[in-house]
């Protein structure tokens, strides 16, 4: 039985009923067992920062659910007219959209935008909040290649300070058993992560023995905004998942990334391309997640 | 008209404290310990037990619209602040020509014995900017501001310099790096777990770091942080303090104190603050500060309102947004709560001497019956609601405001 709910703000927000509910729902589309048929209904993506990837996934996605994405350029909207955020989401809601994807760079507004509205809001990623869809199709690749993930060991590598992928992992692996460890540059991996139930791991060559995946991060250089960072060398040097400790793992063990990848910062080469990396099926598989997503908040609107 | 305000403490030029009653009539002090028992139909009476007359409030204050200097202190004052020091407003584009700053100070007339005006270095980044700053302060600016570090590092120094030469105080504002650099995530669980931008704590401590060690070596004239929020901070400015005998103060918000970033879960736009709110670690640090002496001013970053920016959500509300409604409240709540002595209450709530702005009055025959009370012991805590809707329980509070002899609140 599915658990339908009206937004997705975040996997700190939804159960472990619900993000179970979602990735069974994914699965079954992948599979082909389940075919999503939303009735051409409109679905306007809003998105406030750049986005490639995961605009195109949603836009994919919209799409394979029959439904009609419609993709609203904020720069020549009439936000550059004064109108407020609030005014142009409930215009958007009157024009008939049956839901909204938003992507901006302030935390929380996509939070604030669901209070707004009656239609289903999806968080797209906002600002150092969360990147729910995102942690979603890492958990489901992670699920393919592990199997249930209740005692599994999964490390987080990077900016963690900064990172709304890292935070949804972090909510849905916890939700789903998983054991989760932290790693990165001291000042860019908060202690109050410990109160969450995450462990901090500064032995970073240690804990690649003991885990069972390992999500890298992207290190943002361009939006460090003046917090202190090694520099690249130093950064690959002491974080970076080179070919050595790639080595270190475990046989069944996998590597994730959200991307981009800045290869020979964060990952090498021969790790992005190597046997353990399910990069691709980790963007493969956000568009069955991002379709299970529209499927559950709106196949209760049908 | 009489008010006997009775069985308050003050302190002397001394500063020894005293137990006094204060008779006021015509705006004057016209009796002190004497309370005529005639007429007592006309007299207003008002116990303030055990609470500190303060007569020297100061704050600064960001400079309203110019048109509205006079009317705008005249609120400030009935709110219970005395003296002010205007420091440039992010948002106008006031004060930065003598002509202005003149027209402001002819329309506070006599008020303008509790204003000063603190010009701008860094509005401008030009070196040309900078020779306007000695026809500002010849026009009645009595220090110089700078509301972040001017990034050019060359200029920074000549801005220094240049302020070190003229001879006036230099006040730092909160030295915010949000602007500039887009601002990032905000310190505290809190913030981190909802992605609350902001300024980290770390960031602040860098600057000043960075402004100490300018300071160290360009500037020998009184120089104030106006609102320090991280204990680091706040310890590298006490070092340097110490080490140099330098005329080098601080102040810390109130709000710093009494709240942590916690509040910001519900996205409250009343309660964004600049700079930030910070960890509850943070915020006990604080307190520690104030306790021990380590703090020499307490601002209540009160903004002037413009429009409906209250009604902004919070992702679009500016930082920096305050209210001067609920501030005594809590610093009364603070001084209490932390343990500090009496004579405590008139330094943190004065204008640093280090800043030579005004000359303390103290309460006496004939002087002008203006103060603002504030409880100095702790009874039962009271839940009180700021900021419209936060429900706080604060020890103290505000007992009283005599303005000119009127009786604002009591």
């Amino acid at each position: 039985m599915a658990t339908y709910f009206k937004h997705c703000i975040g996997l700190r927000f939804l159960t472990k009923e619900s993000i179970m509910s979602i990735l069974h729902e994914a699965k079954k589309i992948k599979s082909g067992e389940s075919v999503v048929h939303l009735g051409n209904q409109s679905v306007v993506h809003v998105f406030f920062e750049p986005s490639t990837r995961t605009r195109l996934s949603f836009e994919m996605a919209t799409q394979r659910c029959h439904a009609c994405p419609m993709m609203l350029d904020v720069n020549t909207s009439s936000l550059t007219k004064g109108e407020s955020l609030v005014d142009m989401m409930r215009n958007i809601e009157s024009l008939g959209a049956k839901a909204v994807i938003v992507r901006h760079s302030n935390g929380g507004v996509p939070y604030f935008i669901s209070q707004q509205l009656k239609i289903p809001v999806i968080n797209a990623g906002d600002g150092y909040h969360e990147h729910p869809s995102q942690g979603l199709l890492d958990i489901f690749t992670l699920q393919e290649r592990l199997g249930d993930l209740s005692g599994k060991h999964i490390l987080i590598l990077g900016d963690i300070m900064h990172s709304r992928v890292a935070k949804s992992n972090i909510w849905g692996l916890l939700a789903l058993g998983a054991k989760v460890s932290v790693s990165g540059p001291r000042n860019l991996v908060p202690d109050c992560v410990t109160s969450w139930g995450v462990d901090l791991r500064f032995d970073l060559d240690d804990c690649l023995k003991e885990v069972d995946a390992v999500n890298v991060l992207r290190i943002q250089f361009e939006r460090q905004h003046g917090i202190a960072l090694p520099s690249i060398r130093e950064y690959r040097d002491t974080f970076g998942l080179t070919k050595d400790r790639q080595s270190l793992l475990s046989d069944h063990a996998v590597i994730l990334h959200p991307g981009p990848i800045n290869r020979g910062v964060e990952l090498d080469s021969d790790v992005a391309d190597g046997d353990k990396n399910v990069i691709l099926d980790q963007v493969s598989n956000g568009v069955f997640v991002r379709m299970a997503l529209l499927s559950m908040v709106m196949e209760p609107l049908r | 008209m009489s008010i006997a305000v009775v069985n308050g403490k003050l302190c002397d030029e001394q500063k020894n404290i005293h137990v006094r009653n204060l008779l006021i009539q015509g705006g004057k002090i016209t009796g002190v310990g004497y309370i005529p028992d005639e007429d007592e139909a006309a007299l207003t009476l008002c116990d303030v037990s055990q609470s500190m007359m303060l007569p020297n409030t100061f704050d600064f204050l960001p400079l309203p619209e110019p048109s509205t200097i006079a009317s705008y202190t005249q609120f400030v004052q009935s709110k219970g602040m005395i003296n002010m020091a205007y420091i440039p407003n992010a948002s106008t584009d006031c004060l930065d020509s003598p002509d202005v700053l003149k027209g402001m100070i002819d329309a506070l007339g006599p008020l303008s014995t509790h204003v000063k005006f603190i010009a701008s270095a860094s509005k401008g980044n030009e070196a040309n900017d900078l020779s306007e700053l000695s026809l500002l302060v010849d026009a009645g600016a009595s220090a110089i501001y700078f509301d972040r570090i001017i990034e050019n590092e060359g200029l920074f120094k000549q801005a220094l310099t240049y302020v070190d030469m003229i001879g006036v105080p230099i006040i730092f504002g909160p030295m915010t790096t949000m602007q500039r650099q887009g601002a990032h995530l905000n310190e505290g669980p809190t913030s981190f777990e909802i992605g609350i931008r902001g300024e980290a704590e770390q960031d602040e401590f860098s600057t000043i770091q960075y402004v100490l060690n300018l300071v160290q070596s360009h500037v020998t004239v009184p120089v104030h942080f106006h609102c320090v929020s991280s204990i680091r901070a706040i310890e590298a400015i006490c070092q340097f303090k110490q080490a140099s005998k330098g005329l080098i103060s601080l102040g810390v918000s109130p709000f710093h104190l009494v709240f942590s970033d916690d509040v910001l879960r519900s996205y409250n736009a009343k309660l964004k603050f600049n700079p930030p709110l910070r960890s509850n670690v943070t915020m006990t640090l604080l307190n520690e500060a104030l306790a021990d002496g380590r703090v020499d001013h307490l601002t209540s970053l009160h903004y002037p309102q413009v429009g409906d920016s209250q009604a902004l959500s919070f992702f679009d509300h500016p930082f920096e947004v305050q209210t001067l409604d609920y501030f005594f409240q809590v610093v009364s709540h603070c001084l209490v709560s932390q343990g500090v002595p009496l004579d405590g209450y008139e330094r943190l709530l004065s204008c640093p001497l280090s800043l030579s702005f005004f000359s303390p009055v103290t309460l006496g025959l004939h002087s002008t019956a203006t103060f603002t009370v504030l409880k100095a012991v702790s009874d039962q805590p009271s839940s009180m609601v700021l900021f419209d809707d936060l429900n706080v329980e604060l020890s103290g509070g505000l007992k009283a405001i005599v303005n000119q002899g009127d009786l604002v609140v009591s």
